[in-house]
């Protein structure tokens, strides 16, 4: 069935989530289109954060997109479009996770990656605004270490803090997408920071 | 030699603090306990750290990917709807029906309320002549029951409380899963990317 024509690509920007998804629903490309530029982002640096393997991670998110945007008509909009997707890709990685075994951590960039450009791309950066390279060194050496220690929490933890203190998402919504009760949350949440921080410690002696 | 108790600051108002939102109680103890302070910072900077590290992006071709194994679905809300001509006199008819009830209901209520003496007058009488009716049906629906074969039984089991709450509980038991029953036959299938 071919795609209806609907508003202009430029015209969803200002819509909000719900909006686009009514578009999706009523079967423009467009909007379906809006959704993967709004979300392709946050969700593989999730799965990617999770899995620590980029063609896993892009296969994963890939999945997760296919599966939500051929689901589309049975969204609820009182639930955040984002705790939708967001749940279904954190339960794709954690699945891989117990599936594999998988708890690998490149700090040195992507195993997949051919080129030196591609080396560079792909390895593990903090910030952008070190003012020296000595500055940047010791920041890119710090985040490496955070991203470390990342990978040796429980999944769970893993997804909690990933959730809350990297992409800034409320307890609440956490919860919702997680389907664990607040409590439960605001411990992993809490434990995890405990073993970030006894582990980052360690990093240092 | 007795130690005051100190009651340290909880995980919640650790986080309370993250956010820039101390209460009182949280400053106070701030200002005169070392470790919780030190804690605070701990937890800041870590907090700091995490918000810095980067967002990761798919591949350029990600959403094309997407895309091609997305199946878009027809857009039946917004085609405009063919009505076949059996469906159009169909509908006419069903107007033609709502308009002439609700004239004939409006015209009576606009009636008696002009005439409020003599619709009193004429639906009294109506209305004692259904009551009289209804227990007249329920008289005889009652005398019909009692002649059943199967009542004495029925009447016996619930003769005393002690024999009707087992039939009650028994009943009330049957209700539900009958309800239970109907509500699962009524749920939607769910699909796997539903919540």
């Amino acid at each position: 069935m071919a795609p209806v024509s609907g508003l202009s690509p430029a015209a969803y920007l200002a819509l909000s989530d719900q909006d686009v998804v009514h578009h999706a629903v009523q079967g423009r490309e467009a909007a379906y289109r809006e959704l993967i530029r709004r979300y392709q982002r946050p969700v593989f640096s999730l799965v990617y954060r999770m899995v620590r393997d980029r063609e896993l991670a892009e296969d994963l998110a890939q999945e997760t997109f296919i599966k939500v945007l051929n689901a589309i008509d049975s969204y609820r909009p009182e639930y955040k479009f984002s705790s939708w997707i967001f749940k279904i890709a954190n339960n794709a990685a954690i699945d891989q996770l117990r599936r594999r075994g998988l708890n690998t951590l490149s700090l040195d960039g992507s195993p997949h990656a051919e080129s030196a450009d591609a080396i560079e791309a792909t390895t593990l950066q903090i910030s952008d605004g070190a003012e020296n390279q000595l500055d940047e060194v010791a920041s890119r050496e710090l985040g490496s270490q955070i991203e470390l220690a990342i990978n040796q929490l429980r999944p769970e933890y893993r997804s909690c803090i990933i959730l809350r203190h990297i992409d800034g998402r409320p307890y609440e919504e956490i919860a919702e997408m997680l389907d664990l009760p607040l409590g439960t949350v605001k411990t992993y949440i809490h434990r995890a920071r405990n073993e970030l921080r006894i582990l980052l410690a360690d990093s240092r002696e | 030699m007795n130690h005051p108790i100190v009651n340290h600051l909880t995980q919640d108002e650790l986080d309370a603090l993250l956010v820039g939102a101390g209460s009182s109680r949280t400053m106070s103890h701030l200002a005169t306990c070392p470790s919780c302070v030190a804690l605070r910072e701990l937890d800041a900077r870590l907090v700091a750290s995490l918000r810095g590290l980067p967002t990761w992006e798919p591949a350029a071709d990600f959403p094309d990917r997407v895309m091609a194994r997305v199946q878009i679905r027809p857009i039946l809300a917004e085609r405009p709807r063919h009505f076949s001509a059996r469906e159009r006199s169909a509908r006419r008819r069903a107007v033609v029906a709502s308009v002439a009830t609700g004239g004939a209901l409006a015209a009576g209520l606009a009636w008696a309320v002009a005439h409020p003496a003599a619709a009193l007058g004429w639906s009294a009488p109506t209305l004692a002549d259904a009551g009289q009716s209804l227990w007249i049906t329920l008289q005889a629906i009652a005398a019909n029951t009692a002649e059943q074969p199967w009542f004495d039984g029925v009447r016996d089991a619930l003769a005393t409380p002690t024999r009707a709450f087992p039939v009650l509980v028994g009943a009330l038991g049957a209700y539900a899963l009958a309800l239970v029953g109907l509500r699962r036959l009524l749920t939607e299938p769910a699909t796997d990317a539903a919540w």
